[in-house]
């Protein structure tokens, strides 16, 4: 685990140079626009590029390497859950910062009640895009991974279309009105208790996939 | 080291089936043509390819159940896999010392300078035998007690093969308890360095032989048709038509020397064992 761990921060510092530019873009957006937006920015970001990591195994037939090294397919998988899961959070706490400081700059005060709320949905959506993510990325590899993606997204699409026909337009708006209803901490709590479901679920898949795959 | 028996793995019209046994303190060399099934037998020993059927122990083990401790005890090259070809050597010394309890840091250091393998390039930038020499280098860089070596010497020049050669005596000499399997297309390679070899074709084992006596006792009888006709076939192995006559390959040269002293007798290596036993004698 310690190995793949090393592994993969030296591959993400290897782009260190277009972190650096992702993080100057945020700073000035946060200093222009809505400073909360960095927040989504960042942590996705971050996320998408800890799960590129996959590709790079990928290369020149390193995943077949990799299993000779004392790495077991459970070991891998959850060090791909633990390193894209943490660099998202680091990449959060980091954003949460510059969008405290960035907003001070512009003369707001952070209102917690709401901030914490946001904030901590881009979180949310960061965990689930790595649990849908990873399993992808490993069963697809890195080029058909955008395909399957592109795939799911327009299928989400459709989904919600045919949602807003057959129930009304009317149907979204119960949603997040009934969403917005339910108290901060029991929402927060739901999304907790999904959000640890999904990874669990998404850990046990990537094991399979990798456990079946043909190296 | 390693037992298998019977062990069968199905790829479409190609199946692997094997049985082999490569003990302690020996050097086994695992031969054939391309598509034999060299690899995949590899593979299915370090358990990356599950066998259908059959039995693969490892170090005692089932192949396909080793753990990360096993593995720790097993150097692995493979000829077309690597660390990522974005990192370089001093990442992969970081890396192999986070992997293995037991990495050899210095040495490794030392053999990489000695071998003029750069520390802040890209493997990516390496030439053929700068990878080559990498491979090997990471499955000696930790106290194993066996070796996988696939192809360890492909695309390097005679030098550079006798150097990778000598890495693997040299891990030999340290414990005699030590074993390695190693394939190559490199007969001279498998000649100086195995104790037994394994030919391997359409995915089975087809000869299995100690090196000295392919060496001492295998043969190639030219002889022409009336020849041919008159000769005591016992211990031909296999005959292929030639333009002169026939060429037949024996494990009992001596034998033909003394009845036969007028038959032309070529001594027999690895390459002639492959190409004889395989069909592509010329």
């Amino acid at each position: 685990m310690r190995g793949l761990i090393e592994k993969d921060v030296r591959l993400i510092a290897k782009r260190k140079t277009t972190m650096l530019a992702f993080l100057i873009l945020s700073m000035i957006l946060g200093l222009s626009n809505d400073s909360r937006l960095i927040v989504g920015y960042l942590t996705v970001f971050m996320t998408v590029l800890a799960v590129s990591t996959i590709a790079y195994d990928e290369m020149e037939n390193g995943m077949i390497f990799l299993f000779t090294l004392p790495v077991s397919v459970k070991t891998y998988a959850k060090e791909k859950f633990l390193f894209c899961g943490g660099c998202g959070a680091a990449a959060w706490v980091l954003a949460v910062i510059i969008c405290i400081v960035t907003g001070m700059c512009r003369g707001e005060l952070p209102d917690i009640a709401v901030d914490s709320v946001v904030m901590g949905m881009f979180l949310f959506v960061a965990a689930l895009m790595l649990s849908l993510m990873i399993p992808i990325q490993i069963k697809f590899g890195s080029e058909n991974s955008r395909i399957a993606m592109i795939v799911i997204v327009a299928v989400l699409a459709v989904m919600l279309s045919v949602i807003t026909v057959v129930f009304g337009k009317d149907s979204i708006y119960q949603i997040n009105s009934f969403i917005s209803s339910i108290p901060a901490v029991i929402f927060a709590a739901v999304c907790l208790v999904l959000t640890l479901a999904v990874i669990s679920a998404s850990y046990r898949i990537s094991c399979r996939i990798l456990e079946n795959k043909e190296l | 080291m390693i037992k298998a028996v019977q062990a069968q793995k199905r790829y479409g019209d190609f199946e692997l089936n094997l049985t082999m046994e490569i003990p302690h303190g020996r050097v086994t060399g695992l031969v054939g043509k391309n598509g034999a099934g060299k690899s995949t037998a590899i593979k299915a020993m370090l358990g990356i390819v599950k066998a259908d059927s059959g039995s693969i122990k490892v170090m005692g083990k089932d192949a396909a159940k080793l753990e990360a401790e096993d593995k720790e005890n097993i150097g692995v090259c493979l000829s077309d896999a690597g660390f990522c070809p974005y990192l370089n050597v001093e990442d992969v010394v970081h890396i192999l010392a986070k992997m293995y309890p037991e990495f050899r840091e210095k040495w490794f250091r030392d053999k990489c300078r000695e071998f003029n393998l750069p520390f802040k390039k890209n493997i990516k930038e390496f030439s053929t035998g700068m990878k080559a020499r990498l491979r090997v280098l990471t499955a000696l860089s930790h106290d194993t007690r066996l070796l996988i070596m696939d192809e360890p010497t492909a695309g390097l020049d005679v030098e550079a093969r006798n150097e990778i050669l000598d890495l693997l005596r040299e891990y030999l000499e340290e414990d005699e308890s030590r074993s390695i399997l190693i394939t190559s297309h490199i007969a001279g390679d498998l000649e100086s360095i195995c104790d037994d070899i394994y030919l391997i074709h359409e995915g089975r084992i087809i000869i299995h032989e100690d090196t000295d006596v392919i060496l001492d006792k295998y043969g190639i009888l030219k002889v022409d048709e009336d020849t041919y006709r008159k000769l005591d076939k016992e211990y031909i192995i296999k005959s292929i038509r030639e333009k002169y006559g026939y060429a037949c390959f024996t494990a009992e040269k001596e034998y033909y020397r003394e009845n036969y002293p007028e038959i032309a007798i070529e001594n027999g290596g690895i390459d002639d064992l492959i190409l004889m036993m395989t069909g592509g004698y010329r």
